[in-house]
C-alpha cells in the first residue's frame, strides 16, 4: 500500500476530490452568461478531469475511446455541461467519414436475422467505444477480414431461396423483372444487367450505384455465369455476385462525406442519400430498402414491400425532400415506434412467434431500442457475472424462485420474454406516450412482467424454472398470460423507473447480494446520468472487500472498509453516495425485506452534486430517481447521451447550438423524445460534414 | 494497424525470406542458433493458476526448508535468491502429470522448466489482467501496447515464410466468437482470439477442406482481386476525408495481405493435407458439435498443432478462458471433480473455497497442461534443422492474472517446454524466485525479455509503460542464456 505522503498527489492527479468526500471541486460554477439569447445556465461542478487527460504518475494507462474529433479537442464527459448548453454560434464541425457497417447492420442488410449463422459475422464494434454507432478507427484489419471471408460467401443466400421457402425476400420474388435471371438457362444481357443492378442497389449498397461499381460487378457476374451456364447452378452464381458485392467498399461502408458547395464554415451538406440513410440507420440500424423477409411460414413477412422496408425514406431520398425538415419530422414519427399487436419488429429476434407474442404491444425502432440498451447498459445481461442466491434478503426463497430468475436471464424454458426485453417494453410504452419522457423513464411504475399462468407445478414439467418468474418484481400470485395482466403498476414504495428495474439493477451488480454492487450502480449514474468522469482504479489498489466481512451487509462493508478510508473515499465519494439508495434491492434486483439482520437501508446524503437540485438526503432509490427525474442537469446529460448515440460520435463545444436546439424542442413539446430526435436530425451537427 | 507502407515491408519480408534450413540433426544447444526456425506457443489460462497444483514434492520441500514453515502462498517464501533445483520430479506435481512418459509417449520432464515466484503486481490482478498478462503493461484502459506474441511474430527469424504471423485461438464463456480482451496488435488495438474451432479450422485449413468450405476457399482469390480493384478505385476517387481514407487503406492492405497469404497457402496443399486435422462434419458424431469447453479446447489445439507442423505459423496463443469473464465456463467433462459431482456456474466454482473446488481447478489446469504436452510431443516427433521441432519451439503455460480467482498478481506459475535451440534451459529444472516485494523478485516481463532474446530480438525492457514498475531489466539467467 502506498504511503500517505504519496497518496494525495496521486488522488489529485486522478481527479478525485479530497475535501471530505464531496464531488465538488470548489463549489457551483456558472456559465459566463454570454448565451445567444437563451439562458440555459444550470449551476454545475465538475467531478473530475478525464483520466485520459491526467498525467498518471503510475503510468500504464491506455489512451482509448472515440472522440470523433481531431485529437486534443475536448469532448464527451470532459466538457462543462453549462457551456455545452449555451449557444455561442459556434458552427458544428463533424468530420467527413466512411462508416463501416457493424454486425447487426450487415446481418439485416443481407436479409438475415439475429441468431442466424450470418449473424455470427465478425463486424463487431470496437469494444472501447461508448456506443456501437461510433465509427472512429472502425476498419477491416487482416484478422477481421480473415473471419469476414468465412461469412461473406453467405451474403446472398437469401437471394437464392425459393419462392415458397422460409427466408425468402420480397425484393427477389415479388419483382417480375428478377425472374428471368432465376429461371432462364440463358438470361439475356438486359436480364443480367437488371439483376446485377437490383442486387447492387437493393441488396448491398442501398443507394444508387455508380457506373464504375455497376460495371465491375456486371463483369464479375458475367464471368461467373460463363463458368456455370445452366440454371441449376444459378444460385451459386448469385452467391458469387453477392459475395463480390459485399467485398466492395461501397457495401461495407456508409459514406458521410457531404456534397455540393461548402458553406461559410467550410462544411458540406450530406447528400440526399447520405442524409436519408443516416436517418434510417440512426432510427433502425438498417438502411431504407432493407429487404422484407419471410422468416418462416407462420411468421410471414417483415415490414416492407418489393423494394424493402422504410419506403417513405427511400422516396424522400429519391425526390430530395429529405432536406425538408417537415419531411424529416414525418419520417421520424412514422418509424420511431408505437403500438403493434403483431410485433412484426420481433421477426428479426431470436426464437419464433411463440416467444414474440408474449412481448408487449409497444415497440420501438431497433436503433432507438439499442440506444436505451447501450445507454442504460442492460442489453448484455446474460453475459454479466452470474448471480448467486438471487433472492437472498428478499421475501422470496426456494429453488423455483432461483431457477425462474436464472431463466429470466437466458430464456431457455418457456416462452416468456427475458428481463432485458421486459425493460425494452417498459421503455417503449413510455416513448409511445412521448410526454415527459425523461421524467417518466425515472419514475414510471408500469412494468411489463412475466406471466406465470400455465407454468405452475401441475401445469408443466418446466415449472421449476418458470413458476415464480414474477417474484423478482415482488409480484405475488400467478400472472395470467395476457398482455394486460403482464402490465402491472408496482407499488410506489417498491419501484420507480428504469433504475429500479431488475434488468438494470442486475446488469450493474456482481454475484452476491452484499458484493459492492452499489459502487457499480453509483459509477454508472455518475458517468452516464450526470455525464461526469470517474477516474480509473489506480493500479496500486487492491480493490477488494475483506473475506472476514462476508457476513455483513454491503452497506456496512463499504462504509467501514472504503468510506472510512480517506484514500479510498476520495474517489468512492463520486460513486458510493449514488449507489447506496439502491441497497433496498439485492444484486439481482429483488426488493429486500431485510439486510443482514436490519431493515433495508437506502438512505444517502448527496452533497457536492453537479447541480443544487440534486443535493440533499434521499431515503431510497425511489426517492433518488424522483429527484433525478426533476433535475434539468440530469435531463441534459440524457440528451447528451442521445446525441452521442444517434450522431455516432462524442459531442464537442461546436455542438452547443445543437444541444440548445434539441433541449428547446424537447421542452417545448412537453418532453417528447420524438421531437428531440427530429431536432437533432435537422441540426447541422447531423446534416453537415467538414472535409479535410 | 496495417498500413500500405508496412504491408510493403511485410510483403518484402515474405518475398525475401528463404526456405528454412535443411535437416541437420544436431545436439540440443544452449544458445539460439541462426538459421534454425524459432517458434513460440503460449497457453494462457484465465483467472489464475493455483501454485499448489504446480509444486512438485521436491520443490515444495526445498522451499519450505528455506521458509522454515509450510508454504500456503508465495508470501511464505523465505529465500533471498532464486532457488534452482536441477531435476525435481516435475511430473509428480498435481497439474504436471502429463509430462511423464506414458504408453508410447515420451517423457517431457527433462524438456521442461517450472518457474515459480514471478510477480506482476503492477498489472492489478483481480479476475483478469486482460491485455496486461501478455503485454506486461497495465491495461485498465485497453491495451497499452502490443502483446508479446505480436512482437514475436514480427521478428523475421520467427516469421520466416509462414503465411500467418500469429494464430490466436481458444475457448471461453462468450456469446460472440471473438475474444478481444487478451491480445493486442498495438496500443489501443485489440487482436481477436477465435473462440470457435469451426472458425479456426476454416481460417487455417479451409484451403484443403472438403465440401462447401473448401470450395469457398478456392474461390477467394477472385473475390479478393475484385475487392482490391474496387478499393483502389474508391481510394482514387475519395477526397475530403482523411478518416475515411485511413479505413480504406487499412482494408486495401488487409486485402493485399490476404491475397498473398492465400496464394501461399494454396501452394502448401501437400503440407497441409499431410497434417490436416479433422474438419467439421467429417466424423459422426461431429466433435465440432460439442459445447464442452474441453472438447473445444482439444479441437483448437489440434488446429494449432497442425498449423505449426505444416508451417502455417510459428506463433500461437491458446486461450483457456483468458480475459474479462471468459474464464466463467462450466466443464461438464469435469463433473466428477465438482463438489458433489454437480457442475456449477463458472464464477461459483472459482469463488468457492473448498478443497473440492480447488481440486476441480487443479484438474482444469492439468488438462490445459496436457494439451500443451500433446503439442510438445507432436513437435518432438518431427525432425528438422537443429534436431526436432520441439528444440526450436518454446511452449509456455501461464495464467492471465496470477495465482487465483481474485489475485494480487504476486505469483505467476509458469511451465516452459522445449525451445532449447532458442537458448532456454528447459532441462527438467525448477526455478523459484523470491517473493513479491523482495529486491530479487523477478517479473513476468523478464520471461518475455528472455523469449525476445531467444527469438532474435534482444530486448531487456519489454512492457512496463511505467518503467518504475519494473524490478529488473533483462532476461532470466536461470532460464535462458
Amino acid at each position: 500500500m502506498r504511503t500517505r505522503a504519496s497518496i494525495l498527489p496521486l488522488l489529485l492527479a486522478l481527479g478525485c476530490p479530497q475535501d471530505g468526500g464531496t464531488a465538488s471541486d470548489g463549489g457551483p460554477g456558472t456559465s459566463d452568461g454570454t448565451s445567444a439569447g437563451t439562458d440555459t445556465t444550470v449551476p454545475t461542478t465538475s467531478a473530475g478531469t478525464s483520466s485520459s487527460e491526467t498525467d498518471d504518475p503510475t503510468g500504464d494507462t491506455g489512451d482509448t475511446g472515440d472522440t470523433g474529433e481531431p485529437p486534443g479537442e475536448p469532448s464527451g464527459n470532459d466538457l462543462d455541461q453549462n457551456a455545452l448548453f449555451t449557444c455561442r454560434d459556434q458552427p458544428a464541425l463533424p468530420p467527413a467519414d466512411l462508416r463501416l457497417l457493424d454486425r447487426y447492420e450487415w446481418t439485416r442488410n443481407v436479409g438475415s436475422w439475429l441468431s442466424s449463422d450470418l449473424a455470427n459475422n465478425p463486424l463487431y464494434p470496437r469494444p472501447e467505444h461508448r456506443y456501437s454507432t461510433y465509427s472512429d478507427d472502425e476498419a477491416l484489419d487482416p484478422s477481421v477480414l480473415g473471419l469476414y471471408l468465412d461469412s461473406v460467401g453467405g451474403a446472398a443466400d437469401s437471394w437464392t431461396i425459393g419462392k415458397w421457402d422460409g427466408g425468402r425476400l420480397r425484393t427477389v420474388h415479388e419483382d417480375p423483372e428478377c425472374q428471368c435471371f432465376l429461371e432462364d438457362a440463358a438470361p439475356s444481357s438486359d436480364c443480367v444487367r437488371y439483376f446485377v443492378r437490383r442486387y447492387l442497389e437493393f441488396g448491398a449498397l442501398f443507394r444508387p450505384a455508380s457506373e464504375a461499381q455497376f460495371d465491375a460487378l456486371l463483369a464479375f457476374t458475367e464471368g461467373a455465369l460463363a463458368g456455370a451456364p445452366d440454371v441449376e447452378s444459378r444460385p451459386a452464381v448469385i452467391k458469387r455476385l453477392g459475395a463480390a458485392a459485399w467485398m466492395s467498399t461501397g457495401a461495407l461502408h456508409r459514406p458521410e462525406l457531404g456534397a455540393g458547395e461548402p458553406d461559410e464554415h467550410g462544411r458540406l451538406q450530406l447528400g440526399d442519400w447520405e442524409l436519408a440513410q443516416a436517418i434510417a440507420y440512426a432510427l433502425t440500424r438498417t438502411p431504407a430498402g432493407v429487404p422484407s423477409v419471410n422468416r418462416s411460414y407462420n411468421a410471414g413477412f417483415s415490414k416492407g414491400d418489393v423494394d424493402g422496408d422504410l419506403g417513405s425514406i427511400l422516396d424522400a431520398a429519391r425526390d430530395g425532400t429529405i432536406k425538408d425538415p417537415e419531411v424529416v419530422a414525418k419520417l421520424v414519427e412514422e418509424h420511431i415506434g408505437g403500438i403493434d399487436e403483431e410485433r412484426r419488429d420481433l421477426l428479426f429476434e431470436p426464437h419464433d412467434e411463440r416467444y414474440w407474442e408474449t412481448h408487449s404491444e409497444y415497440w420501438m425502432a431497433h436503433g432507438v431500442r439499442e440506444f436505451f440498451r447501450e445507454w442504460l447498459d442492460y442489453g448484455v445481461l446474460a453475459a454479466q457475472t452470474p448471480k448467486v442466491e438471487v433472492a437472498a434478503t428478499s421475501a422470496w426463497s426456494g429453488y423455483a424462485v432461483e431457477n425462474s430468475y436464472q431463466n429470466q436471464i437466458v430464456g431457455f424454458y418457456g416462452y416468456e420474454s427475458t428481463l432485458d426485453y421486459q425493460l425494452d417494453d417498459m421503455i417503449a410504452r413510455i416513448l409511445d406516450a412521448d410526454q415527459d419522457v425523461f421524467a417518466n423513464l425515472l419514475t414510471s411504475r408500469m412494468f411489463y412482467t412475466p406471466a406465470t399462468a400455465g407454468y405452475q407445478e401441475n401445469e408443466t414439467s418446466i415449472w421449476k424454472s418458470t413458476a415464480e418468474a414474477n417474484r423478482v418484481y415482488n409480484v405475488p400470485g400467478i400472472t395470467a398470460q395476457t398482455r394486460e395482466a403482464r402490465w402491472i403498476e408496482l407499488p410506489q414504495n417498491e419501484r420507480a423507473g428504469v433504475l429500479t428495474h431488475p434488468a438494470w439493477l442486475g446488469a450493474h451488480a456482481l454475484s452476491f447480494e452484499n458484493d459492492p454492487n452499489l459502487v457499480h450502480r453509483g459509477k454508472w449514474i455518475r458517468e452516464e446520468l450526470l455525464c461526469q468522469n470517474v477516474p480509473d482504479l489506480p493500479i496500486t489498489v487492491d480493490a477488494k472487500l475483506s473475506e472476514a466481512s462476508k457476513s455483513q451487509s454491503a452497506r456496512q462493508r463499504m462504509s467501514e472498509q472504503v468510506d472510512a478510508d480517506p484514500y479510498c473515499a476520495g474517489c468512492h465519494a463520486l460513486m458510493n453516495p449514488l449507489g447506496y439508495p439502491f441497497e433496498i434491492y439485492n444484486h439481482a434486483g429483488f426488493l429486500r425485506v431485510e439486510d443482514h439482520g436490519g431493515p433495508p437501508d437506502g438512505t444517502s446524503n448527496l452533497v457536492g452534486m453537479p447541480s443544487p437540485e440534486l443535493d440533499g438526503p434521499v431515503t431510497s432509490a425511489i426517492d433518488f430517481s424522483q429527484r433525478l427525474a426533476n433535475s434539468r442537469y440530469a435531463k441534459r446529460c440524457f440528451m447528451r447521451q442521445a446525441f452521442r448515440y444517434f450522431t455516432g460520435r462524442e459531442e464537442t463545444m461546436h455542438d452547443a447550438c445543437t444541444m440548445v436546439a434539441i433541449e428547446k424542442a424537447y421542452d417545448d413539446s412537453g418532453g417528447s423524445f420524438t421531437e428531440m430526435l427530429i431536432a437533432l436530425f435537422n441540426s447541422d451537427s447531423f446534416q453537415t460534414r467538414v472535409p479535410d | 494497424m496495417i498500413t500500405r507502407r508496412n504491408f510493403l515491408t511485410t510483403s518484402g519480408l515474405l518475398a525475401g525470406a528463404g526456405m528454412l534450413g535443411g535437416l541437420t540433426f544436431g545436439s540440443r544447444r544452449g544458445q539460439a542458433a541462426d538459421g534454425y526456425p524459432r517458434r513460440v506457443v503460449i497457453f494462457l489460462e484465465g483467472n489464475g493458476i493455483r501454485p499448489a497444483c504446480m509444486f512438485d514434492p521436491q520443490t515444495r520441500e526445498t522451499l519450505e526448508g528455506h521458509a522454515g514453515k509450510a508454504i500456503e502462498s508465495n508470501r511464505d517464501y523465505g529465500h533471498d535468491d532464486p532457488v534452482l533445483i536441477p531435476a525435481p520430479p516435475l511430473s509428480e506435481a498435481r497439474a504436471l502429470g502429463s509430462l511423464a512418459a506414458g504408453d508410447g509417449t515420451i517423457s517431457l520432464v527433462e524438456r521442461s522448466a517450472l518457474v515459480l515466484g514471478l510477480s506482476a503486481t503492477y498489472l492489478g490482478g483481480g479476475h483478469s489482467t486482460d491485455f496486461g498478462a501478455l503485454s506486461a503493461s497495465n491495461s485498465s484502459g485497453g491495451p497499452a501496447s502490443a502483446s508479446i506474441e505480436t512482437v514475436l511474430s514480427q521478428i523475421a527469424e520467427v516469421r520466416g515464410n509462414t503465411p500467418f504471423d500469429a494464430v490466436r485461438v481458444g475457448v471461453g464463456a462468450a456469446t460472440s466468437p471473438l475474444n478481444y480482451s487478451s491480445c493486442a496488435f498495438a496500443k489501443g488495438k485489440p487482436a481477436p482470439i477465435l473462440l470457435t474451432p469451426r472458425a479456426s479450422f476454416a481460417s487455417l485449413f479451409g484451403s484443403v477442406a472438403s465440401g462447401q468450405a473448401g470450395e469457398e476457399f478456392q474461390s477467394r482469390k477472385q473475390l479478393l482481386e475484385f475487392a482490391i480493384d474496387d478499393v483502389g478505385r474508391e481510394l482514387k476517387d475519395l477526397s475530403g476525408s482523411s478518416r475515411g481514407r485511413v479505413k480504406l487503406e487499412t482494408y486495401e492492405a488487409s486485402l493485399l495481405a490476404m491475397l498473398a497469404r492465400n496464394d501461399q497457402i494454396l501452394g502448401m496443399k501437400d503440407a497441409l493435407l499431410a497434417v490436416k486435422p479433422t474438419g467439421p462434419g467429417e466424423l459422426d458424431p461431429d466433435p465440432y458439435a460439442s459445447t464442452d469447453p474441453l472438447d473445444q479446447l482439444r479441437l483448437q489445439v489440434d488446429v494449432v498443432q497442425a498449423a505449426l507442423l505444416s508451417g502455417l505459423t510459428n506463433v500461437a496463443v491458446v486461450s483457456i478462458g483468458s480475459g474479462s469473464y471468459y474464464w466463467s465456463m462450466e466443464f461438464p467433462s469435469l463433473a466428477d471433480f465438482y463438489p458433489g459431482g454437480q457442475v456449477i456456474a463458472g464464477h461459483d466454482l472459482r469463488h468457492g473455497e473448498s478443497a473440492e473446488n480447488y481440486e476441480t481447478l487443479h484438474e482444469l489446469t492439468s488438462r490445459g497442461v496436457a494439451e500443451m504436452a500433446r503439442v510438445a510431443r507432436a513437435l518432438e516427433a518431427k525432425p528438422e534443422a537443429g534436431g526436432t521441432m520441439l528444440d526450436n519451439t518454446l511452449l509456455l503455460y501461464m495464467s492471465d492474472n496470477g495465482e487465483m480467482h481474485h489475485s494480487n498478481a504476486e505469483e505467476w506459475p509458469m511451465l516452459l517446454i522445449g525451445g532449447n535451440n532458442m537458448g532456454f534451459k528447459t532441462d527438467g529444472r525448477s526455478v523459484t524466485y523470491p517473493k513479491a516485494g523482495h529486491e530479487n523478485n523477478r517479473q513476468t516481463s523478464n520471461v518475455f525479455n528472455s523469449m525476445l532474446h531467444g527469438a532474435g530480438l534482444p530486448t531487456d525492457d519489454f512492457g512496463h509503460g511505467n518503467p518504475a514498475t519494473r524490478i529488473a531489466e533483462g532476461p532470466l539467467a536461470e532460464l535462458w542464456g
